[in-house]
Parts: C-alpha cells; sequence; structure tokens
C-alpha cells in the first residue's frame, strides 16, 4: 500500500520538481563562430551576408570604371537597409556589417551615415565657437558622397507541425547620387529549415 | 481493528489528502493571482497590479510562466509602459515556442491527477493577441516598422492556425478578423503601392471573416471602418478590386487614399470589459461498489459590464466638435467560450478516461491489499482512493484573465491641428457613464495617431 502511495505521489510531483532545477552556464565563443539556436536572423547570418554581398559589389566593373573616368576612389554612403521581414531584426548590426566590409575592402571611401553627421556637425560647430583657430576643425570641408547603398531584408517562411522552412532574402542596391542610375543589384538568399520535436520527457 | 493498524491508515489518509491540498493551492495560485490583477485593473488600481506582477512568475506556480507574462504584458500595455509590455510579450512569445515539445512524463501526470500538472500552453487566440498588442504597442512608441514585423506575425501565425483546420470546418477559430484589419491599417503606413496592396489583402480577409464566421459566432458585423479602409484600397489597386469588394460588401462613402493622406488620422482602439473567468461545474459520483470518483468540467462566467457603447470625440480650439462611435471589432469573449465549446468533447472524454482508468488502478490496488493485510486495510484505502478521487479530479481553470472582454474601435479623420480628444462612455442607451480625457495633440497630415483605452464600469 505504502508503495502505491509512494507511486501517486510521485508522479504527481514529477513534472512540478523538475521545473525547479535551473542554473546559469556561461561560456565565451570566437565571435565568427556561427552559432544557431532558434533559426531566426543572427549575427552571423548577417555577417556572412554583408562580407558576400560587399565582395560581389566590389568585383564588378562599375568600380574600374568610375576610377579610371575620375582618377579617384568613389565615395560610398550606407543608406536604409529596411526591414520587410516577421522578425524584429536590428538592422542597425547588419549596416555595421556592411560599413565594416566596405571599409576594410580598401577600395572605396566611405562618409559618416545622417545620423553621425550631425553628431559631428554640432561638434565643429561648437568647435568654431570654443576651440582655438589653429585646432579647430573647419565646417563645409565635408566629403560629399558618390554613391549610396540601400536596400532591404525580406522573409518567407512556410511552417507545418513543427518544421519549418524560413528564406531570407537581401537585397542591396548601389545607386549613384549624381544620376540615380542603379549601378549594382546584389542578393543574396539564405534558406534554412529548423524543426522542433513535438515530445520530451 | 488494531490500534497500530489504525494509525497507519490514519497516516495514510492524512498524507493523501494533504497531496491533494498542496497540489490544489500550487495548482490554483495562477487563476488566484490572475483574478486579484484583473480586479485591479476593474477598479483602475494598475500600480496594484504592477505590484502584484512584480512578485515574479514563480508567484503563478510552477507551469504557469506563460500566463504570468502575457498578464503581464496586458497590464503594463494598458498602463502605458509600452517598452515594459514589448519585453514581457516577447518573454511570452519565447513560452509559447518553448511550449511546443510537450513533455511525456507531465502529460502522463494530467491524466493521472489532473490537467493543472501540465503547463498552460494558451489558446490560439491568445497567440494572436499578443502579435495585436505588441503592434500596438510599437504604434504608441511612434515604431510602425516594428509595428508592421508584428503585423507580419499574425499573418504567420493565422496561416499556421488555419493549416491545422480542414476546409469547411466551423465553429473553430481559424481566422481572427480585428488582427488582419489593424494589419492592414499598420502595412498602409508603408505608404507605397506595396503596403496599400498588403492592407488590401488584409481588409479583404478580414471583411470575409467578418461577414463569415464572426457574424455568425459572435453576431458581429462588418465595421464601417473597414469598409471605408476595404474600398479605399481597393481603388487605389484598380476598378476591379474596387467593384469586387463594393459588391461584396456594400458601397458606403468614402475618402480614397490621395485626400486621406492629406488628413490626419486618429485610430481609437477601446479595450472594454473583462475577459469572462472560468468556473468549475464538478459532481462525484459514486459507484456500486462504493468507490466515488469525481467528474469536473470548465465553463465560462461572463463579467457583468455597464458600458456598452462609447464615442470618440476632437474638438479643435473653438471649432466644430467631429465624433465618431466606436464599434465592436473583437468579442473575446465569445471567442473564449467558442474555443472552450469546441473542446468540450475533448474535455469530458479525458476526464471519463482519466476517472475510468483511475478506478481499474485503484480496484486493482484494493484486491492486493485485501490479499495481503486484510479487509479493514483494503476499506481504508478505498475511502482514501475516493477521497484522492474527489480533490484530485479537477478542472483546469487558467486562462488570460486580464483580456478585456471586447476591443472597440473608431477612427476619425481630421484636418491637420491642435485636438482635445475625450472618450465618452454609455450604457448604450441614455445614460452616460463617463468622460476620459485622452489629452491635447498636435496632428499632422498624413499622420496616423493610434490611441488605447481601457474601459469598465
Amino acid at each position: 500500500m505504502r508503495s502505491f502511495v509512494c507511486c501517486i505521489m510521485a508522479a504527481a510531483f514529477l513534472a512540478g520538481a523538475c521545473c525547479g532545477c535551473s542554473s546559469i552556464k556561461v561560456k565565451r565563443t570566437d565571435t565568427e563562430k556561427t552559432v544557431d539556436l532558434s533559426g531566426n536572423w543572427n549575427d552571423s547570418d548577417s555577417r556572412m551576408v554583408a562580407e558576400e554581398m560587399i565582395r560581389d559589389c566590389l568585383d564588378r566593373p562599375w568600380l574600374n570604371q568610375f576610377n579610371i573616368g575620375s582618377g579617384r576612389m568613389p565615395v560610398v554612403i550606407i543608406g536604409t537597409v529596411v526591414n520587410r521581414t516577421s522578425e524584429h531584426i536590428n538592422s542597425g548590426v547588419f549596416v555595421s556589417d556592411l560599413q565594416r566590409s566596405l571599409l576594410n575592402s580598401g577600395k572605396v571611401k566611405f562618409v559618416s551615415d545622417s545620423v553621425s553627421r550631425q553628431e559631428l556637425r554640432a561638434e565643429k560647430a561648437d568647435q568654431a565657437q570654443y576651440a582655438s583657430k589653429e585646432t579647430a576643425k573647419p565646417q563645409f570641408f565635408e566629403t560629399g558622397a558618390d554613391f549610396m547603398l540601400q536596400g532591404d531584408i525580406n522573409s518567407v517562411k512556410d511552417e507545418i507541425k513543427g518544421k519549418y522552412v524560413i528564406l531570407y532574402q537581401v537585397n542591396l542596391e548601389l545607386v549613384n547620387l549624381t544620376t540615380n542610375e542603379k549601378t549594382w543589384i546584389g542578393q543574396k538568399e539564405i534558406k534554412k529549415i529548423v524543426s522542433r520535436s513535438a515530445f520530451g520527457l | 481493528m488494531p490500534p497500530t493498524m489504525m494509525n497507519k491508515i490514519l497516516r495514510f489518509l492524512c498524507a493523501a489528502v494533504s497531496c491533494c491540498l498542496i497540489l490544489l493551492n500550487i495548482s490554483c495560485a495562477s487563476v488566484r493571482m490572475g483574478a486579484k490583477i484583473s480586479d485591479s485593473l476593474s477598479s483602475g488600481d494598475y500600480a496594484r497590479a504592477r505590484e502584484l506582477l512584480d512578485k515574479g512568475p514563480a508567484s503563478y506556480g510552477s507551469g504557469n510562466r506563460l500566463l504570468y507574462f502575457l498578464d503581464r504584458g496586458y497590464v503594463l500595455h494598458v498602463s502605458g509602459d509600452y517598452r515594459g509590455s514589448i519585453a514581457a510579450f516577447e518573454q511570452a512569445k519565447q513560452e509559447y515556442d518553448a511550449l511546443y515539445t510537450r513533455s511525456l512524463t507531465k502529460e502522463a501526470a494530467t491524466w493521472l491527477v489532473n490537467d493543472y500538472l501540465a503547463p498552460y500552453r494558451g489558446e490560439d487566440f491568445e497567440r494572436v493577441l499578443i502579435n495585436v498588442f505588441q503592434s500596438l504597442n510599437y504604434c504608441m512608441l511612434g515604431d510602425f516598422n516594428e509595428a508592421l514585423v508584428e503585423a507580419r506575425q499574425v499573418d504567420e501565425q493565422l496561416r499556421l492556425i488555419n493549416g491545422r483546420y480542414q476546409d469547411g470546418q466551423k465553429n473553430v477559430y481559424k481566422e481572427d478578423a480585428f488582427a488582419r484589419l489593424l494589419a492592414g491599417m499598420l502595412y498602409e503606413t508603408e505608404k507605397n503601392r506595396q503596403g496599400y496592396n498588403d492592407a488590401f489583402i488584409s481588409y479583404s480577409k478580414s471583411a470575409e471573416t467578418y461577414s463569415a464566421g464572426y457574424k455568425r459566432d459572435y453576431g458581429l458585423d462588418l465595421p464601417g471602418l473597414l469598409k471605408q479602409n476595404l474600398l479605399a484600397a481597393g481603388q487605389l489597386m484598380g476598378n476591379r478590386e474596387l467593384q469586387g469588394s463594393a459588391s461584396n460588401y456594400g458601397a458606403v462613402p468614402f475618402i480614397p487614399i490621395p485626400e486621406k493622406e492629406k488628413k490626419a488620422e486618429v485610430i481609437l482602439i477601446n479595450y472594454n470589459g473583462r475577459a469572462p473567468y472560468k468556473t468549475e461545474l464538478a459532481f462525484p459520483v459514486p459507484l456500486p461498489d462504493g468507490y466515488v470518483v469525481s467528474l469536473a468540467f470548465p465553463g465560462y462566467e461572463r463579467r457583468p459590464n455597464l458600458v456598452k457603447a462609447s464615442v470618440l470625440s476632437a474638438r479643435g480650439g473653438s471649432g466644430p466638435v467631429f465624433n465618431a462611435a466606436t464599434e465592436p471589432v473583437e468579442d473575446i469573449c465569445g471567442i473564449a467560450e467558442q474555443n472552450l465549446d469546441n473542446r468540450r468533447a475533448r474535455v469530458i472524454a479525458k476526464m471519463l478516461i482519466s476517472s475510468a482508468g483511475k478506478y481499474v488502478l485503484e480496484k486493482a490496488a484494493e484486491r492486493q491489499i485485501e490479499e495481503n493485510r486484510g479487509e479493514n486495510t483494503a476499506l481504508g484505502f478505498k475511502i482514501v482512493s475516493s477521497l484522492f478521487n474527489v480533490f484530485s479530479n479537477r478542472a483546469d481553470l487558467r486562462s488570460w484573465q486580464t483580456l478585456p472582454a471586447e476591443i472597440r474601435a473608431a477612427r476619425l479623420l481630421l484636418e491637420p491641428g491642435v485636438y482635445d480628444l475625450s472618450l465618452q462612455t454609455s450604457d448604450g442607451g441614455a445614460r452616460q457613464l463617463a468622460v476620459l480625457e485622452l489629452g491635447r495633440f498636435t496632428l499632422s497630415a498624413g499622420e496616423k495617431k493610434f490611441l488605447v483605452v481601457n474601459t469598465w464600469e
């Protein structure tokens, strides 16, 4: 009889008791290493897409044509990358990855975006008022960009019974700021298959 | 009976009943907390509701983390802490994902004891409402890009829910007309052809749902606001879309989108009343051989609310007052009740099988005890087993209790300017109940201003 009661009590509290166990483990990992947990867009996707797309962009004929035509490196600015997915993606991380890849290529010059420019202009205006003439940085000597890189991130998700396929499509365009001509259009897709088990212990 | 045997039986009895009382106490924690928080919301005491929630998920008992984050998200949403609400609802989404995998041990325990031993998994409509509240959180913060992400999630969630049911299967929640309407209004904020196309598709799906399921199941008509938006978006898409929408849902006067973009749009979302709460219908069933089993089923009880109608008003200085009556757009009471009705046969079947299973197990154990320990011990076991059956067979009364009973909406299209906005509530007749001042707003051309208001009398 005692064992029967024990069985009932054990079964009744088994689930609840299991919930109480939790511990935090922290392990440092290489930022270049790909770690997929939920299947959502993550830092690895952002980095890989940015590197590949910028590489593709800089391998295209527009760069040589500009270098030969103007005798200098083109100046690029990054515009908006619109998130059109169903995930709350921090497009700022992707934009930073694009900036890093562009700048590190050494093939183009790069100017600050509109938000950073406001801060820089405020600093120069402040210097004009308070800094010595020798050290104050002059206004109206900014470099105007020749091209703007802009684009969007889209996603399509197909899900059924714990399994889904998600396709991320990143579209980027390099637009000539003088003529509004599209100098380069790039597209990179990432497809992921994510499955979850319906039952566990 | 020897005294030692009597003592053993008494000890066993105490242990089993204590076990059941502890179980009952743990399982009811979330129901009690939800009720307390809901009462605080009803009395307008948001601070008290937040204070209760600050005790953390543990206060809801194990297996009820999802409920905690649902309540927390909603309370912070209606009390104006939109960032806090976003964080809570994101946690709730993660809980939903984590709960996709069902624990076999916990599922087995629900058959042996009751459904409280499994975590609260939420209802389909509750999952969609997370996206609705989340998109409104972002709207209130003026971040329409992120609100649009939520609108896209609504589409994904409904597609997933739709996939679970066969075509033509009636009386099940597989579309959400209000979520589609809201998604349409959000797609419009993109202000490009793709956005208006997405908006038109959302409005069309919403209109289809209102005119079919929502009218039949909850008595809700197609809101005038939806008709106007559908026709305006249809007109932009082309003559075929406009004619098709007008012939399907009726032609009403509407302002074309190019003209609408020159005006400011105020959209009021009114959460009215409190969602129904679950009650238990339980009755012990004595069996011929002396055993008692208990059958317990959940049902919904509506909470009375005097507010039956409300009117949004905008006064621009000494100019005229613009009014728009709110229309019911989502009957949460009706959806919750319908959902439970759909599950009723399954709940009853599980209760009957579980009770029969317990009875067979207990009967077998009783025979063994009788052989080994004698008749008196077996009788004691029978009494304790019956007590266990009566105490442990409980209906699962967990639900998202802080939800409103219904959602109403009104829209005003105004010339750009400064306006004092207010909401007057009434009993649906001549009796005015309250006037809620919503504040003074400077509205610019093309602006979409969302407001959320909680009403209850």
